[in-house]
């Protein structure tokens, strides 16, 4: 087990390293001066522009920019914003726990909505529940997750007014004012994620109740119950497991869209910030966390495995 | 491999021409000889007018659309639908149906661009991974692994941040995000299909590498990779909408339906909520179209068949885990002649639910079983024994499987009358059941003593320690050696040989009267396989337990059973006491079944029993085995065949078994040993 | 993006070399302030009354809350809040003026000194005077921040001289005391009580202004109280000012409507929807840095033409993108200054009122009969992307096809890379920097390196005039006439920040001039 985290936690390493060289040169390729920002804009002087590019060492070679942001980074310095001049790593942790408040919260959207409406339709396919969650979950994997978020903006928060129409309020604020905040952002990234899970997990639950195992325990006498929550389920949630893993990822790049509409001050709208104003640090240090946070949901799927499948274990 | 007889077949006995692994292009047509009828399903011809339609409108944009979609009405603005304006006009008092079948271009033309670029990056990428290996792979997973890493949206905004947001920019960006996930697939593919013989084959002749993977894996990947394009292209719609929702969409006026959505959010979403309607509801409809296509090829690709329409009212449908039973009229109480049996099973006829209605595969099935006797029930695969004695249980799932006549008669009481509670109790304490795999029939997810210990408390109110001291004791009863640290041992940490007595302890949990083993032997290793015997054989002595043992292994059965039941295409054709069936059988399938056994004739079992097993639906009239029987006469093929007595507790299927002669083994096979049996276990 | 359709074209940096905005009513003679009497005797216990005003305070759109003005990083979006409690040497109007506040005057003796006569007798909330020491210290203190709100700004500072008990002298390394004029009503006069600076100033802020911090809840409010000792508390008719959370977009009128506040911002696009309800009454804030305008590069053909720039100037229907895209709230935009401004030369209002024909004539005349293709960049925000697409129709009736370039990286696309010839500017600017930033060459914003002497001259002279001086409106006046003739740019409106308030408030108005409305607190009453 400790064998494997580490072996995962090692082979994070080259990905990290190709993932940032990624971003850095990709950034580095876009026109323009990222100097310019910081100098005032459109306002400002070649000479001021000059003086940021030799105080930000824009003039090095990219490959000694990217070994000297490297080097910093790995002491969990992350640069300052180009725009605001603050700490990207302070505004990172700022702004993390937003954005891992409303995955989280939307992960648990998804697995309330999802799980149920998956075994149940697993259970009884061919069935009314089933095909009402079929149809949940086709309709749920099509609809683009903004416009479902206006729609959801407009009847619960213009319409009804029932949650606020955007906004954020820290959760160490009020936690009533966070659920209320997070409710339709939540629900807008958890339906999906629940129509996904819905729909894998239906198929999981289909298989595993057709396997010789379950066979063996309805033999053996089992109830109902044993069989499908003994049996069934805890081999059916293996690929489900997988499916969420890679989910909660995509759940943190739906958050930049849904972060945006919502106005919730999270990575995602610092990231889109960042993108639109060519705001190098930012971006690099936001994609640098978005990866490690990847690496650990994969991490965390690969430990729940090793849970549900025990040949895991041993390998 | 699966035996077509087994769980897998259940789900489509008709079907058992294609095997359900059957891969590539060449399984998928073989499925469609006709690709009109896989067209006419409404899973798929609704989605594929829809796009149809979409790209029609989008190719004609200029002769269909009613109006300029850039012609602006200043004085007009956000006018709700009417017969002017089909779907009305938009903030800048644009005709938004117009704009909607313009902004169809740009929605289609992004996600081909963007899956054809993705493939092409992705083709070059996992052909080369996936062919060569070694560092090269290794190099380009850990690329492909970088781009995984990225959330999805994520990477596509840097991308369009550094290239711009025109339609062909959009299309690189998203390529870029889905490639790294088709390029795994085709390398896995690769691999899977690399490591098939006829590649290491063509490698061994000489071949060069870019025509194999041209010529080989090629079409072999693009078979899987249809169902991802056709996911991957409603999914890239999805993303251009979400990146021209975020401002980054083509620059207007032309307009993609993404981008429509947010101008209406942006300009109307008070004061014209309409606005956000059309849009949504096309870029919905038609990543609607690409995955419900996507599915229903998949479903195509890897299934043998789901549409099977099921015969039975919703309603009357049965619950999980108890087969349903539709008796037209309930049998009698039989007179059986004799001692009563422990199990009589009378005139069981099952049928499944097939593509073009119900299949009865097994019909009038009828035998006993007496308390510690031990009856063999043999055929060939397919002819319905495995059914048969799932049917007992009423283990069959429904659907597709419903028992429509006869009955089964277990110390007297009909278990097909049965509820589930009361059948709970009877599987496990009168009846248990050990199947053909143990590793499949073990859960893998749970420890030996787990199971065991449970399949007591299933019955018995037991402490867990007291079940756990009962599950030592059963494990010591079928023989395995240090019980104790099995116990928390999981079934793939034990032999095959050990797993299969752990199945059969885990049946002796309860003290059951009957065991029904399903081909016990038949995954196992010849020296396991005559253990296992062994085994079976003492449990029937010191415990009195009567035994019905289904085998394809005529062999094996010699030494073991008191009686026989031989079955073939769904009905028993034979019914005798071991010996006399050995020494004169009654129906030249048991003639022809007794002569293919090697080592005991000259002639090869191919000789004598060519052919195949008719499938459900394919019997032939008169006798079902007429077409392989070599002393066929005219009447044999017409009319149906009846079993009938042809002396003491003997029953046959043949018109003609007065007349003929069939000669059997003469002596009970004691020249059989299990070593024998080595090379004629024929390939499941 | 989306939600921040006014924000877009805001100052995302502070542009403005000098954030000025000006005068209507020419500073009424700052030495012969009236008000001065009677500083402290108004009663704490005055007309009450909340107005709760929403706010972006979750930093989607800003940086985060601090009520230390040198702690905040972008320039002037702390001064919502930040203006009730320091307040300003001099107090800006909405209409564009100065009034004497913490100063009763400021007198520009040469182009590179000011002197200042403050008020005497004020004190700080905590009750220490605001002597002529504190505000030096305080000035200083902005200059020296590390912070890049001031330091640019502040950087011409080169001395202040204490030269008796409320009068300093401001010494400047530069001649540019008439840009530097309006910093004395702005952020960077604010003076933080120097007994508090070495204090907890983020939670207990001490200044001068009309009020003091209450209570602030992250990401929910910052409350104020009415100040007693402020020196005229007795105009503050408010007991309470209260920002409330809100993100910009259409959840400001769910705000109003769920009576979270009674006073917001609002999107134009909701403007129609909000008018047609009674409850609120709807009002604008205008300045001349909310300029939506088109800065184009007179280097190539055929916009190196001033005909051609003219037939494009003369082809736009102004009124009509008002109508559409402003929902009538903007003002088409003819010249530097909006017509109400004192600068604003009359001869330019209509200069280039919608005539096709004639821009086709000009077309004509410049060797373009047929027109000529052309791109515009714009920056992905709704209202220049509608505005942009309206312009595009209309230059499409005179020949010019022209194809919009969205651009998420509008400086560095239009005047870097230079990917279009003109575009639809985000960038605001106001005062002198109308002129120094797109004019003259020096800045970044100078797109196509446009150089012209003369115009050169009378910026660098505007630089050193108080804004009031009526030389300064001479030359003004001269700049714009020669601007707008030369078509050097084409100016389309001026957008306004919108207001709704519940019927209940009266006195609504706002200061426009910064990068976020700053609410002018002395006019405020609620009820009645």
């Amino acid at each position: 087990m400790v064998r494997l985290v580490l072996l995962r936690l090692l082979s994070v390493v080259p990905v990290l390293l190709v993932a940032s060289s990624a971003v850095f040169l990709l950034l580095a390729l876009v026109p323009g001066d990222p100097a310019v920002t910081l100098a005032g804009g459109a306002d400002a002087t070649p000479q001021a522009v000059a003086h940021v590019r030799s105080q930000l060492h824009l003039n090095d070679p990219l490959i000694v920019q990217y070994g000297r942001w490297l080097g910093h980074a790995a002491i969990g310095n992350l640069g300052n914003s180009l725009e605001t001049g603050q700490s990207v790593a302070r505004q990172i942790s700022e702004r993390f726990p937003v954005t891992l408040g409303l995955v989280i919260a939307a992960a648990l959207v998804g697995l309330l909505v999802g799980v149920p409406l998956g075994i149940a339709s697993g259970v009884r396919p061919g069935r009314t529940v089933d095909a009402g969650a079929r149809f949940f979950s086709t309709l749920g994997l099509a609809v683009p997750g903004f416009w479902l978020a206006i729609i959801l903006v407009s009847v619960f928060a213009v319409h009804w007014r029932i949650f606020p129409s955007s906004g954020y309020t820290g959760i160490s604020t009020s936690f009533v004012g966070w659920l209320k905040c997070i409710t339709l952002p939540a629900v807008t990234l958890g339906l999906l994620v629940a129509a996904t899970l819905a729909r894998q997990l239906r198929a999981a639950v289909v298989d595993a109740l057709d396997t010789p195992y379950v066979r063996t325990a309805w033999a053996k006498g089992g109830t109902r119950r044993s069989v499908l929550f003994r049996h069934a389920l805890k081999n059916a949630a293996m690929p489900v497991v997988t499916v969420f893993g890679i989910q909660l990822g995509f759940l943190l790049g739906s958050a930049v869209i849904v972060e945006q509409i919502f106005s919730i001050p999270g990575l995602g709208s610092y990231m889109l910030g960042g993108i639109t104003a060519h705001d190098l640090p930012v971006v690099q240090g936001v994609a640098i966390v978005f990866v490690v946070f990847q690496m650990f949901t994969s991490l965390l799927v690969d430990i729940s495995y090793t849970w549900l499948n025990p040949k895991v274990r041993v390998a | 491999m699966a035996e077509p007889e087994g769980p897998s077949g259940l789900t489509g006995p008709a079907d058992s021409v294609t095997t359900r692994n059957g891969r590539g292009m060449a399984a998928f047509m073989a499925r469609h000889r006709r690709p009109t009828r896989f067209l006419r399903r409404p899973s798929v011809a609704l989605p594929l007018l829809w796009l149809v339609l979409v790209m029609v409108g989008a190719a004609f944009a200029p002769l269909i659309s009613p109006h300029d979609p850039n012609v602006q009405d200043l004085l007009h603005p956000d006018a709700g639908p009417g017969t002017r304006h089909l779907l009305g006009t938009d903030d800048l008092g644009r005709d938004v149906a117009s704009r909607l079948i313009y902004g169809a271009r740009l929605s289609m033309q992004v996600p081909f661009e963007t899956v054809s670029i993705a493939l092409a990056i992705a083709l070059v990428i996992g052909l080369i991974a996936g062919f060569w290996q070694g560092w090269i792979d290794y190099v380009l997973m850990r690329v492909t692994d970088a781009g995984l890493a990225f959330p999805p949206l994520v990477l596509a905004l840097a991308v369009v941040a550094i290239l711009g947001s025109s339609a062909n920019d959009v299309a690189l960006a998203i390529a870029a995000v889905i490639a790294p996930g088709f390029a795994r697939f085709i390398r896995g593919q690769a691999l899977a299909v690399k490591q098939e013989s006829f590649i290491e084959a063509s490698s061994a002749i000489g071949s060069a590498p870019l025509r194999i993977m041209v010529t080989r894996i090629l079409p072999n990947v693009m078979t899987g990779l249809i169902v991802q394009i056709a996911i991957a292209l409603g999914g890239t719609l999805l993303a251009e909408s979400g990146l021209a929702f975020l401002g980054l969409g083509p620059p207007p006026p032309a307009s993609s339906w993404g981008s429509m959505l947010r101008e209406a959010y942006d300009n109307s979403l008070l004061t014209h909520p309409w606005s956000l309607v059309p849009s949504g509801v096309a870029i919905a409809l038609t990543v609607l179209a690409f995955n419900t296509l996507g599915d229903a090829i998949r479903d195509n690709l890897t299934t043998t068949n789901t549409t099977a329409k099921p015969s039975v009212p919703a309603r009357a449908r049965n619950r999980r885990g108890l087969t349903m039973v539709s008796r037209p009229q309930v049998p009698v109480a039989p007179a059986a002649p004799g001692a009563p049996a422990l199990l009589e099973v009378r005139d069981l006829t099952i049928e499944f639910d097939g593509e073009h209605g119900p299949l009865r595969i097994t019909d009038r099935v009828s035998f006993d079983v007496r308390p510690g006797r031990m009856v063999g029930l043999v055929g060939e695969s397919g002819c319905g024994k495995t059914v048969s004695s799932l049917a007992i249980l009423r283990l069959l799932p429904t659907p597709p499987a419903r028992i429509v006549g006869g009955s089964i008669r277990f110390e007297g009481r009909d278990l097909l009358d049965a509820d589930f509670a009361e059948m709970r109790h009877i599987r496990g304490c009168g009846i248990s059941m050990v199947f053909q795999d143990p590793l499949a029939s073990l859960n893998p997810a749970l420890t030996v003593g787990s199971q065991l210990v449970e399949a007591v408390r299933l019955h018995e109110k037991v402490s867990r320690k007291a079940g756990r001291d009962r599950a030592l004791r059963l494990l010591e009863s079928v023989h395995i050696p240090d019980p104790g640290r099995r116990l928390s041992a999981y079934p793939h940490q034990l032999s095959g040989g050990m797993r299969q007595r752990v199945m059969i302890a885990m049946a002796l949990a309860c003290y059951p009267k009957l065991l029904i083993a399903d081909e016990p032997t038949t995954a196992l290793d010849v020296t396991v396989q005559a253990q296992i015997v062994e085994l079976l054989l003492e449990l029937r002595e010191t415990d009195d337990l009567a035994v019905l043992f289904v085998t394809h292994d005529l062999a094996l059965i010699s030494e073991l059973s008191d009686e026989i039941v031989v079955m073939y295409a769904g009905q028993v054709v034979e019914q005798a006491p071991t010996a006399d069936l050995f020494s004169r059988p009654a129906h030249p399938y048991t003639a022809a079944l007794l002569a293919a056994q090697p080592g005991v004739r000259s002639p090869g079992p191919s000789a004598l029993l060519a052919g195949h097993v008719p499938p459900a639906g394919h019997h032939p009239d008169g006798c079902r085995f007429h077409p392989r029987c070599p002393y066929r006469e005219e009447a044999c093929q017409i009319g149906s065949m009846e079993l009938s007595d042809v002396g003491p507790s003997r029953s046959s299927r043949c018109r003609r078994h007065g007349e003929l002669d069939l000669s059997g083994l003469g002596e009970p096979p004691a020249v059989l040993h299990h070593a024998d049996l080595a090379g004629q276990r024929d390939e499941p | 993006m989306p939600l921040q359709s006014h924000a877009q074209w805001r100052p995302r940096v502070a542009t403005c070399f000098v954030a000025t905005a000006v005068l209507v009513g020419v500073l009424a003679g700052c030495g012969s302030g009236k008000p001065g009497s009677a500083p402290s005797s108004a009663s704490p216990s005055g007309p009450g009354g909340t107005v709760s005003i929403t706010e972006d305070l979750g930093g989607t759109s800003s940086e985060p809350v601090t009520f230390d003005p040198t702690k905040s990083h972008v320039p002037m979006v702390q001064n919502p809040w930040d203006m009730a409690i320091y307040s300003t040497l001099l107090r800006p109007t909405p209409s564009g003026g100065y009034l004497p506040e913490l100063a009763t005057s400021a007198t520009i003796v040469d182009p590179r000194t000011i002197a200042v006569q403050l008020r005497p007798g004020v004190v700080f909330s905590d009750g220490t005077p605001v002597t002529a020491l504190a505000v030096k210290q305080g000035i200083l203190r902005n200059r020296d921040s590390k912070a890049s709100a001031f330091q640019a700004i502040l950087q011409d500072v080169s001395g202040i001289d204490v030269t008796g008990d409320s009068a300093i002298t401001i010494h400047l390394s530069a001649p540019v005391a008439g840009a530097f004029y309006p910093l004395l009503a702005g952020e960077e006069s604010f003076i933080v009580s120097p007994a508090a600076s070495s204090g907890d100033l983020n939670n207990h802020p001490v200044g001068a202004g009309p009020f003091v911090l209450q209570q602030y809840v992250p990401d929910q409010k910052i409350v104020l109280a009415r100040n007693p000792r402020y020196w005229d508390a007795k105009d503050i008719r408010i007991s309470e000012l209260e920002y409330v959370n809100t993100a910009p977009g259409p959840q400001q009128v769910n705000a109003l409507e769920s009576n979270l506040a009674n006073v917001s911002q609002i999107p134009i696009s909701d403007v129609p929807a909000v008018r047609s309800n009674s409850a609120y009454t709807v009002g604008t804030a205008a300045a001349q840095t909310q300029s939506l305008w088109m800065p184009v590069c007179k280097s190539t053909a055929p916009l190196n033409l001033v005909p051609v720039r003219q037939a494009l100037s003369y082809a736009i229907d102004r009124p009509a993108i008002n109508a559409a895209v402003l929902k009538g709230v903007g003002e088409p935009q003819w010249a530097l200054w909006p017509q109400g401004s004192i600068y604003f030369p009359a001869q330019l209002r209509n200069y280039y009122a919608y005539n096709p024909q004639k821009a086709q004539q000009l077309l004509a005349q410049a060797g373009y009969p047929n027109g000529f293709p052309l791109s515009i960049l714009i920056s992905p925000s709704p209202v220049i992307e509608q505005a942009a697409t309206i312009i595009q129709q209309e230059w499409k009736a005179i020949g010019v096809k022209a194809t919009l370039v969205t651009s998420s990286n509008f400086v560095n696309d239009l005047y870097i890379r230079k990917v279009a010839p003109l575009g639809i500017n985000p960038e605001v600017r106001g005062g002198v920097a109308v002129l120094t930033g797109p004019y003259q060459p020096g800045s970044e914003g100078d797109l196509c390196n446009f150089d012209n002497h003369s115009l050169d001259a009378i910026a660098s002279q505007l630089s050193s005039l108080a804004p009031q001086n009526p030389k300064a409106i001479d030359l003004w006046r001269q700049a714009q006439t020669y601007v707008v003739q030369n078509a050097l740019s084409i100016w389309l409106e001026f957008s306004p920040y919108v207001f709704a308030s519940s019927k209940k408030v009266s006195g609504v108005q706002f200061l426009a001039q910064y990068a976020l409305p700053v609410p002018y607190y002395w006019s405020l009453s609620v009820g009645g």
